[in-house]
């Protein structure tokens, strides 16, 4: 029997049987080649199967379906689950962003917050108004005092070249840390204590040049000092004489107003690769209730150079800090509203809040190199002094550094890794915003 | 338990074809060789529908699938010639035929596209890829999928979509019918049953405010027309798209993996060629044909909107292409390590290279490029099991199309910029001679043999592509055994200056004719090539083997 003789022989036969769904060759001729392609598909008949894809496949599928919408998108009655770390040592706090902008099409956004810490730590704020924010992307949010107000919520690239919104703001911090003031604080020292701040304020701004912005903002803001919750840490009163802190015995009411200018020339302010920022604030905290002993001003500057070095892939970021309080004489700045170096974003090794001063001077450097556009990496360092009062000299500055790795979109850093050393031991800070 | 009766008679079919074929197999070559066409067409029951993650193929194809490339066995579906036999994913044309310029220019339309003269009814909003877009009928009744260009890029993802579907049709892949149209947008209007999709949200119905918001948005004439690219919906019903790995587990024709199809694979080559980058398995889409009471699945290329020098940009808008795409997979350790480790110092050599960028060509280069470095989005299974025989037979059709039929497609853009499109025209020509190069340059490139009465006559490849000047084909004859593979020289190796080789006197079943060129700077064309013919009524040229 020649095969091809054979070949059709097994299809007469093989035709007649085949399942459902299957291939068939009634009436076809096929050579012995072809035959054996064939007779794989009557094989492959016995198997055949819908296709199925993975766990991991299908939860992918129904996202990009919107099915489910994505993780950033989730929502209920615009209120959006996030994770952040929103005060000193609140380490992370679950919570929930109100984002509801533009109502009904006007230019009235509706902005808020709300986080609860592991650590006690609670967190909420509110905005209504014309709020600074570009497209439908989240506002700005920044809950530290670490920065020039304005720059938490200024941003060049926003929809509407002006700003007039009401704030609404109340912490809850209970493990602040305190070290003493000025630079000569001791580690051994560090003590704790909670503090509860309540704001209330108005904010109006302009974008008077492509680049240039001027705020101004008045509000009253109050404050209570308590025993901090942290049972390794003393409190205040345990370390250092109540005398010597400022502030500690009452915390009066204060009316706060103040005004800023902020050149961003940023190409991303989350993520930025050239450009830079020049802000400069003067405020005013005004003691109520009798009495001046607490009132003061407060100056501050804090520069920002983005430097791309021969292509984007390479960034020198450089920033330059510098505030001084300014009490009417005989007054002392409440101790808890001095500035302070220590924290994720100013000296990286050191504990949070290390240095307390009226008069602080701070510079970072950061190299940054992008291993891919959603890579970077960073080797930074950090160096800061502080006086304890405005008629002081600054100490001696106090230097870090260290490497880090950051996750980013093309205009957002999402996740920075930073590991920091220091005379007073490393750190590793995990954040969800860029240091500067 | 009970066996069903046709169970039985299906075992007892397949052991006597097996008892049968068993001696044959040993065969180098059947008598039906070389096949030219495999009928992977037979009737089949409607597949259930598939649908594809993108991202997850990003990460499947990027992490699983990577083959060890030293045992990459050869393409499965070519035949005893090294060619690709027609089927339900390919059919030959200009690879086997000269096709006029007429032919090229039509590429795979049928008729005149969509009706501009009447309402086009709009019956949903495209919410996949990176282009607006919506589904319409026209006044005949037919179906399209219609996208726009952004007003800054006039013709960028249109022009290229017209354009890559003509080229992949003469390559010999199925693709959708496609025009560019301008339409006036009193035109559109929205149908009873349309929905929509923003971005992560879930469909609800299309309004006509939908429909104007979109229209703000899109490149137009000056007379206010609107361009679009309008792409017929293919025959058939759309099951989905395929991998470019395994086979369909429901389909009973699809048994040859697809990473070892030659069609498939040869798809680099001709993605090289034109930047497409995108070319990965949620641009491709299988449709049920009928044929009679059942059907089987066609297999088509489709959406080249991102091909060429045309891209999008990081926020998935239509933009020129980044000089990223075709350089460097979207996730790629190799880059980020080097870059990671060497402190930013090392630079991925494309970013230093400059683009001439045309707003409705985009940014296209041949200079930089090359073709072995070429990649797409991301690892496509197939693309990597490419084989020296698989490039060859995809440049082979490359080197068939000349300047002026490249001129003539990308015509069809109607860019309506006579310099964007001289400079995409030079670019797709230059790239096409660096195709050329390379994969000629790499094994003998000889092809298209053909027996006469008294001699073996062919084409060089290399030669006709101005690669050398051949000194001498050495070539030798011998009498070849089919059922044992072996051979018996009848005479020693001989040099001649053409490419007509005479027969031997002698005329076994089978006779095998090993041809070694000689040409200065090639070393690659002595390789050998073995050519086999079948003595019966008349000799036949039956199977072609290549040392790679």
């Amino acid at each position: 029997m020649s095969f091809s003789a054979a070949a059709a022989a097994w299809f007469a036969l093989a035709a007649p049987v085949s399942p459902a769904g299957c291939a068939s060759s009634d009436g076809i001729e096929i050579g012995p080649r072809l035959a054996q392609w064939v007779e794989k598909r009557q094989a492959k008949c016995q198997q055949l199967r819908p296709y199925e894809g993975t766990f991991l496949e299908k939860q992918i599928l129904a996202f990009e379906k919107a099915e489910r919408p994505s993780i950033t998108r989730l929502n209920l009655l615009g209120l959006y689950p996030r994770l952040e770390s929103v005060d000193h040592r609140s380490q992370y706090a679950p919570g929930l962003r109100l984002w509801q902008p533009d109502l009904g099409g006007s230019r009235l956004d509706l902005s808020g917050s709300a986080f609860w810490s592991f650590q006690g730590y609670q967190y909420y704020d509110a905005q209504v108004g014309a709020v600074p924010h570009h497209g439908q992307a989240f506002p700005l949010l920044a809950t530290k005092n670490d920065d020039v107000f304005e720059l938490a919520n200024v941003r060049s690239d926003a929809n509407a070249p002006y700003m007039l919104y009401g704030s609404f703001l109340y912490r809850w911090a209970p493990k602040y840390d305190y070290f003493g003031i000025g630079p000569d604080s001791r580690e051994e020292d560090q003590a704790d204590f909670r503090l509860q701040e309540t704001l209330y304020e108005g904010v109006a701004g302009y974008r008077v040049l492509p680049r240039l912005t001027l705020s101004g903002r008045f509000g009253l803001d109050s404050f209570s000092i308590g025993e901090g919750t942290d049972d390794e840490l003393p409190a205040i009163d345990a370390v250092f004489p109540p005398e010597t802190v400022p502030g500690l015995a009452e915390q009066p009411d204060f009316v706060r107003y103040g005004a800023a200018a902020i050149f961003d020339s940023r190409d991303f302010a989350e993520n930025p690769h050239r450009g830079a920022v020049l802000a400069a604030t003067w405020q005013r905290y005004d003691q109520r209730g009798g009495g001046d002993d607490q009132s003061f001003n407060q100056l501050a500057a804090d520069v920002r150079l983005y430097l791309t070095l021969g292509s984007r892939q390479r960034v020198l970021a450089l920033r330059g800090y510098a505030s001084q309080d300014d009490p009417a004489d005989g007054a002392r700045v409440p101790f808890y509203l001095l500035s302070y170096l220590g924290s994720s974003h100013t000296l990286r090794a050191f504990a949070s809040q290390r240095f307390r001063g009226e008069r602080l001077a701070l510079a970072q450097a950061e190299y940054r190199w992008e291993a891919s556009p959603v890579i970077e990496l960073a080797a930074f360092v950090d160096s800061g002094a502080v006086a304890a009062t405005r008629d002081d000299s600054l100490g001696s500055f106090r230097t870090d550094g260290g490497i880090g790795l950051r996750v980013k979109s093309h205009e957002a850093t999402l996740l920075r890794f930073d590991f920091a050393w220091g005379s007073e031991g490393g750190s590793f800070l995990f954040r969800f915003s860029p240091v500067f | 338990m009970a066996i069903p009766m046709k169970r039985l008679a299906f075992a007892f079919a397949a052991a006597l074809v097996s008892l049968a074929a068993g001696p044959a197999r040993a065969q180098k070559f059947l008598p039906d060789d070389p096949v030219l066409k495999d009928r992977d067409d037979l009737p089949i029951d409607l597949p259930a529908e598939i649908e594809l993650a993108t991202s997850y193929d990003v990460l499947e194809n990027s992490w699983h699938h990577r083959p060890d490339k030293t045992s990459i066995p050869a393409a499965q579906n070519a035949n005893t010639l090294g060619e690709v036999p027609d089927s339900s994913w390919f059919t030959n044309r200009i690879g086997v035929k000269a096709m006029s310029i007429e032919e090229l220019v039509r590429g795979p339309n049928r008729r005149d596209g969509p009706a501009t003269e009447q309402a086009w009814t709009v019956i949903g909003g495209k919410s996949g890829g990176i282009t607006p877009g919506f589904t319409m009928r026209d006044g005949r009744g037919d179906i399209y999928f219609v996208k726009f260009d952004p007003p800054q890029y006039f013709g960028l993802s249109t022009g290229a979509d017209v354009i890559g579907s003509k080229f992949f049709h003469s390559f010999g892949y199925y693709v959708p019918e496609n025009w560019v149209v301008y339409v006036e947008q009193a035109r559109l209007r929205v149908g009873e049953g349309a929905q929509v999709r923003v971005r992560s949200g879930k469909p609800r119905p299309m309004t006509q405010a939908d429909l104007d918001a979109m229209m703000t948005n899109v490149a137009r004439l000056p007379d206010g027309r609107i361009r679009c690219v309008a792409s017929r919906a293919v025959p058939g019903k759309v099951v989905g798209p395929h991998k470019y790995y395994g086979t369909r587990p429901d389909d009973p024709n699809d048994v040859i993996p697809h990473e070892h199809r030659r069609e498939l694979r040869g798809y680099r080559v001709f993605s090289t060629w034109l930047n497409h980058d995108d070319s990965r398995s949620v641009n491709s889409i299988n449709s049920y044909v009928k044929a009679g009471e059942r059907g089987y699945l066609v297999h088509y290329l489709q959406d080249f909107s991102s091909m060429l020098g045309s891209g999008s940009d990081w926020q998935h808008r239509i933009a020129p292409q980044n000089p990223r795409a075709g350089n460097e997979y979207i996730l790629e350790v190799g880059p980020i390590l080097k870059t990671a480790l060497s402190l930013g110092l090392w630079e991925r050599p494309w970013r230093g290279v400059k683009y001439r960028v045309y707003p409705q060509v985009g940014g296209i280069e041949a200079e930089f490029f090359d073709p072995d470095q070429w990649k797409p989005e991301y690892p496509n299974p197939a693309f990597e099991r490419m084989l020296p025989e698989d490039a060859f037979w995809a440049a082979r059709i490359v080197s068939k199309f000349s300047d002026a039929a490249i001129q003539a497609i990308v015509k069809e853009g109607d860019f309506r910029a006579s310099e964007a499109e001289a400079h995409l025209a030079s670019m797709i020509e230059k790239r096409r001679d660096k195709i050329v190069a390379r994969y000629f340059g790499s094994l003998n490139p000889l092809a298209d043999f053909t027996v006469t009465t008294d001699a073996v006559r062919f084409a060089n490849y290399g030669e006709d592509a101005g690669l050398a000047r051949v000194e001498a084909y050495e070539h030798e004859w011998f009498a070849f055994n089919n059922q044992t593979s072996g051979t018996e020289p009848l005479g020693a190796a001989v040099r001649a200056p053409g490419r007509s080789l005479p027969l031997p006197a002698a005329r076994p079943e089978y006779l095998m004719l090993r041809i070694r060129t000689h040409a200065p700077g090639f070393p690659a064309w002595g390789k050998r090539v073995d050519v086999y013919l079948r003595s019966g009524a008349s000799l036949a040229i039956v199977g072609v083997d290549r040392e790679s």
